[in-house]
């Protein structure tokens, strides 16, 4: 613990003073081994939005509106 | 009845005081190409209109004493452009009061347009009022997005953009429905992060995430995201009970976030989503005809603008390069520290250092290179500058950012990565940990 500390440099900036040290809860702990996975889910649910309100409400009735 | 329209018309101020054809003439051109009929046939768009004037008067009152784009700011340097129109202060033109009167003058007169937008409503004159309207957009625009890059926050631009769809799009109803929409939608682009898909911007505040535990952080903020990707788009839904879930969840979130932000967000964002998504509600059709150009091209540079900072290589999260082209809110939680030595030609040395505790404020090493820009360019005496820039993000470690010899050889990009600042993966070194800081 006390060699964590001497490696671990802790800038506390003014008016920080007393203030806990950041460590991640249990979720987090768990979580932090796939953010790179969940981010990549929620861009991919994104691009889906969008590409099914484009298809949807722009192309699909312009299409029908051509024919 | 046919009577009664005629009568009314002749009572409308503008019928009272442009008498002349050509006057009449441009009036019905100006209510025709504004599309201005929309806004005196929907109780909704008159509401909205109304909304929106209360967003003019809550800015500018906040704008009307501020030194930000005054003469004295610019004489004193310490003032701050956007990147891409660096020397805005040479515009500068207003004093403010202890040193003038100019700035209030002109926001007083802004006032007696408010006044008068408000009475040109209840007589029911909505060309005039849009008219004045204009007025107050004008400056907004020219202030927050020419003028001055120290004023704006999130909130204004859903005013300038909402207000621009309601002054100058046709189908006014179904583009502010989708542009609002489209906030959200957006928004969710800077929350696909670590710091909101594991919740450490909160976790990293020394009071944490209001009302909930820190231990579940991370399901309340990827809730957001869901919310923002999928919920938003519920808000325009035929399905009574899918809109009011959603209108539900926003209304809710906007009250939830308020405990952060105060009132001025809530104030701009929930009259808006009350009117256009609250009981009035009517489902609108998506409009697919010439007409609509214009909208469809807002929303395309409403996407365009939110692309930028995700297109300027590295994190911008980091180095906020491009943060503000789009929605920025809660991008990140920051803590900063400036370190400055400033080499006189006499051998003489001063040095400083600034630190920010502040989770909301920005950390952006533009406005402090801005800053010492002014100073190398004003300064004869100033031989260097030289600077170290540590910024940590959601409690991730300080990097050094910026770490150079000398800021006067320095120049900022706007719509590209300035080699200058260094991200992690540059090589930008940990030079230590954070504790947790504060919000405000």
């Amino acid at each position: 613990m006390e060699e964590l500390e001497i490696t671990k440099n802790i800038l506390v900036l003014s008016g920080l003073e007393g203030n806990d040290e950041i460590t991640l809860n249990l979720l987090q702990a768990w979580l932090v081994n796939y953010v790179d996975l969940i981010a990549m889910f929620w861009w991919v649910i994104w691009l889906l939005v969008v590409l099914l309100m484009v298809l949807k409400h722009v192309v699909l009735p312009l299409l029908r509106k051509v024919r | 009845m046919k009577g009664d329209t005629s009568e009314e018309k002749d009572l409308l101020p503008r019928d009272q005081i442009f008498t002349r054809p050509f006057e009449q003439r441009f009036l019905s051109w100006y209510r025709r190409v504004f599309s201005i009929n929309e806004v005196e046939e929907s109780l909704v768009l008159k509401f909205f209109f109304g909304a929106m004037l209360f967003v003019f008067f809550l800015g500018f009152s906040s704008w009307m004493g501020s030194r930000a784009i005054t003469l004295e700011a610019f004489k004193s340097g310490s003032y701050t452009c956007w990147p891409y129109f660096q020397s805005c202060g040479e515009w500068y033109f207003l004093s403010v009061i202890p040193y003038g009167y100019s700035q209030t003058i002109l926001y007083m007169a802004f006032f007696g347009a408010m006044l008068l937008i408000v009475s040109l409503m209840w007589k029911r004159d909505w060309v005039l009022a849009h008219m004045l309207m204009m007025i107050l957009f004008v400056w907004e625009v020219l202030l927050l997005l020419v003028l001055t890059g120290g004023l704006s926050g999130n909130y204004d631009y859903y005013h300038i953009f909402l207000t621009f769809v309601l002054l100058f799009v046709p189908y006014k109803m179904f583009f502010l429905k989708l542009v609002f929409v489209l906030f959200y939608f957006l928004s969710a682009t800077v929350k696909i992060d670590d710091g909101w898909i594991l919740g450490s911007y909160f976790t990293a505040l020394q009071t944490g995430l209001p009302i909930f535990p820190d231990s579940v952080a991370p399901l309340v903020t990827n809730m957001v995201i869901f919310m923002q990707v999928i919920g938003a788009w519920f808000l325009m839904s035929k399905n009574k009970v899918y809109q009011r879930v959603a209108l539900f969840y926003f209304i809710v979130f906007h009250l939830y976030s308020g405990i952060l932000v105060q009132y001025r967000y809530p104030a701009t964002v929930l009259p808006a989503l009350l009117i256009l998504f609250g009981p009035l509600y009517q489902y609108t059709k998506v409009p697919l005809v010439k007409k609509t150009l214009a909208g469809w091209l807002l929303v395309i540079l409403l996407c365009i603008f939110q692309s930028i900072p995700l297109l300027i290589s590295g994190d911008h999260k980091t180095t906020l390069e491009g943060n503000k082209y789009g929605f920025y809110m809660f991008e990140a939680n920051h803590q900063c520290i400036s370190d400055v030595a400033i080499y006189n030609k006499d051998g003489s040395v001063a040095t400083s250092t600034s630190e920010s505790i502040l989770a909301r404020n920005r950390c952006n090493p533009y406005d402090r290179w801005f800053q010492m820009n002014q100073l190398c360019q004003r300064a004869e005496d100033v031989e260097k500058i030289a600077w170290t820039f540590d910024h940590s993000i959601n409690g991730d470690p300080f990097y050094r950012i910026v770490d150079e010899e000398n800021v006067c050889n320095l120049e900022y990009k706007a719509f590209s990565h300035n080699e200058w600042i260094k991200t992690p993966e540059e090589g930008a070194e940990v030079i230590g940990y954070p504790v947790k800081n504060i919000y405000r």
